[in-house]
């Protein structure tokens, strides 16, 4: 198996619930977080962690608001979150291009 | 980090941003709505223009206020219906909210053209061309919201609206149009919006 030289990688985007995340976020944004939960599979406290770190990167935005009576969490994908999504993926496919 | 583990990854992200891109489409209700709410006007607008109900011009006028009544609050129950549910603001919702916000702006200048000249030329023709012009305008939202999410199925509903449309406008100013308007606007809207509905995903919790 070939080795990569990951270092040029995005790392807060390169675990694999903040991939799932950013991916989604990129189609659906805002997302309510138990939607955003349910598409990635994963914990209330796993995915508050990965978003509390998304969000010191500035890739994500979190609301805290209501609907009707009820709260409502929404997680918006950031202009500069977008611009690093794109930027990741271009390392990723010069990565695999290099590697062929 | 291998190659294989790198192509699983972006698998995953792939699968994950087409489920956002090919949301299902949570519009369903109003389409429902409108069209039901249309068909009851446009039928009672017959009814009047062939004298079978004993109202004037006047009449015609009060249904379609009663109409935009109907509608906000309507409108208003089912944005509480579907604000919770999950893909809101995925693109093709967000594509098909902003479309048919931009179709009602376009209805509303057809009817304040067509109805100022009514009063002012008196010609008491010009409202008919509104529901000419509005089967045409259902028909480019059906196809832009096929078109952006997928659902290619809507395409049939566009091409069908158009063709009330053109006939509409082939047979303008004839009373038994607004019985067939009547009948189209539970095709053209009523069902997709049944099929709509059917597809939606359960609503999120908050």
């Amino acid at each position: 198996m070939s080795r990569f030289d990951h270092t040029a990688i995005d790392d807060v985007i390169h675990g694999r619930l903040r991939l799932g995340i950013m991916a989604y976020l990129s189609t659906v944004s805002p997302a309510p977080f138990v939607e955003l939960k349910a598409k990635v599979n994963a914990t209330d406290g796993n995915l508050s962690t990965h978003l509390s770190k998304l969000e010191e990167a500035g890739y994500v935005r979190i609301e805290k608001t209501f609907s009707g009576k009820k709260p409502l969490t929404l997680i918006h994908l950031t202009k500069q979150g977008r611009s690093a999504w794109i930027e990741y993926l271009n390392r990723i496919q010069s990565l695999l291009s290099a590697a062929e | 980090m291998t190659r294989e583990e790198l192509l699983q990854d972006l698998a995953y992200a792939r699968n994950l941003a087409e489920e956002g891109r090919n949301a299902p489409l949570i519009g369903g209700a109003y389409f429902i709505m409108f069209g039901v709410l249309l068909a009851i006007c446009y039928g009672l607008q017959w009814a009047v223009l062939v004298q079978a109900l004993p109202f004037d011009g006047r009449g015609i006028g009060l249904v379609w206020m009663g109409f935009g009544a109907a509608a906000m609050i309507g409108s208003a129950l089912i944005s509480k219906r579907v604000r919770a549910m999950p893909g809101g603001a995925a693109i093709p919702n967000r594509v098909d909210r902003s479309i048919w916000h931009a179709v009602t702006i376009a209805i509303l200048t057809v009817v304040a053209g067509t109805v100022l000249r009514a009063m002012l030329l008196s010609d008491f023709t010009a409202p008919d061309s509104i529901v000419a012009a509005g089967f045409g305008l259902y028909g480019v939202a059906l196809y832009a919201t096929a078109t952006i999410g997928g659902h290619t199925w809507l395409r049939t509903f566009a091409i069908l609206a158009w063709s009330v449309s053109g006939t509409l406008w082939f047979f303008l100013h004839e009373p038994w149009t607004y019985l067939f308007a009547a009948v189209a606007s539970l095709v053209v809207l009523s069902v997709p919006g049944l099929i709509m509905v059917r597809r939606e995903p359960t609503a999120a919790a908050t």
